[in-house]
């Protein structure tokens, strides 16, 4: 049974908190990509049904643990100012094994150009 | 069909694969849907300038911009119209079915680009052939801080 | 605005026979179907479909539309004004919702 949840969890687990989030990546040895967001930005909403919500991203975005955090909240502002978060909409990519962040992308950036830096992330160990 | 020639297109087939696999397999978002709503395919469409569009040359954001189809042929010679955005995730936006009761071709929207591209108006005549246009429309990326 | 809450303008000032244009703004929210990443969820799209334009009950022309088109859909387009009557607009999204409005033409 506790295999069987534990399966389960790996497949649907979409942590709700940037704590639990990167707890959770370094005990699977993976990498976290933390989206940032506000809800009155439109361009977000922008980001989010061109980039984030297509199956390219979706799939490229597979072996990241994928978290989303408001930059205003208390744990999105903790956060904003530890990884140096500008602005919304922004994606951090980090290795909580290292300790690193090896990838920063800010503003509604174009599919391919998101697509291009996943791929460029995804090359170091981990990934 | 006999053995022979059934080798030889299988293997003229292949060759012309191997040459040019961009014709063999590629065929883009837009080629796909322009095929699906108009029916007909984007390269046999001409260009032509009786048709003018008015979009924004730099969008200040890709969630809100206007564009206006205007065409000097009269609308009782124009069966409809197609509005599309080449790189949209769904390239097309909108189509209208003209009458001669529009008096002539004004059509005017506001749409969303995901990012840089062409828009794209297609008009179908009343003698069965297609004219289209097009303007690019940059979408520069924007965020809030 | 609740959605589906629509303007329709016409001129006021017109001729018989000129040809204006009709301008609508819908309350709509024209969203495509999306993963929304904030909850993890998908959500189902939600746009409006089609316009139909009549004048006096004539079908003038049909727009179809998705969630390419923004937010709260403005359009305009041309129409002759043939005579004295009432120009309507009929539309509906993709959940079923259908509404429609009019306006009064007075051409001199």
């Amino acid at each position: 049974m506790k295999i069987l949840l534990f399966l389960v969890s790996l497949v649907f687990a979409s942590p709700q908190s940037v704590d639990s989030a990167i707890k959770l990546a370094s005990q699977e040895r993976r990498l976290v990509a933390i989206y940032f967001y506000n809800k009155n930005c439109i361009y977000c909403t922008q980001f989010e049904d061109f980039v984030l919500s297509q199956p390219q991203t979706r799939s490229a975005l597979e072996p990241f643990i994928f978290v989303s955090v408001e930059l205003y909240s208390e744990e999105g502002s903790r956060y904003g100012r530890k990884f140096g978060v500008v602005g919304t909409p922004s994606v951090v990519f980090y290795n909580p094994v290292e300790g690193k962040v090896i990838g920063k992308t800010f503003g509604n950036r174009p599919l391919g150009e998101f697509l291009k830096l996943i791929t460029d992330v995804c090359k170091k160990p981990l990934c | 069909m006999d053995r022979r020639s059934f080798i030889l297109m299988g293997a003229s087939a292949g060759l012309f694969a191997l040459i040019s696999p961009r014709y063999a397999f590629a065929s883009s978002k837009l080629e796909e849907e322009v095929r699906k709503r108009v029916g007909v395919s984007l390269s046999q469409i001409q260009q032509s300038d009786q048709i003018s569009i008015n979009a924004p040359t730099i969008a200040e954001s890709g969630a809100n911009i206007p564009v206006t189809v205007e065409s000097t042929i009269p609308a009782e010679r124009v069966e409809h119209l197609w509005v599309f955005a080449d790189k949209n995730p769904v390239p097309w936006i909108t189509d209208v079915k003209i009458t001669p009761a529009n008096g002539q071709v004004y059509f005017s929207t506001r749409i969303k680009m995901g990012e840089t591209s062409n828009v794209r108006a297609i008009m179908k005549l009343k003698d069965g052939s297609h004219i289209m246009n097009f303007k690019e429309v940059k979408v520069t990326a924007g965020g809030c801080g | 605005m609740s959605v589906g809450t629509g303007i329709l303008r016409v001129p006021s000032n017109i001729k018989k026979g000129e040809v204006f244009r009709v301008q609508m703004v819908i309350t709509h929210p024209m969203t495509p179907p999306r993963r929304d990443p904030q909850t993890g969820q998908e959500v189902p799209p939600y746009t409006l479909t089609k316009l139909d334009l009549f004048f006096n009950d004539t079908l003038v022309s049909t727009i179809n539309m998705g969630a390419g088109v923004s937010a709260n859909p403005f359009i305009a387009i041309s129409m002759v004004a043939q005579d004295n009557g009432v120009v309507k607009i009929v539309y509906e999204d993709n959940r079923g919702g259908k509404w429609e409005k009019t306006a009064e033409l007075k051409v001199s």
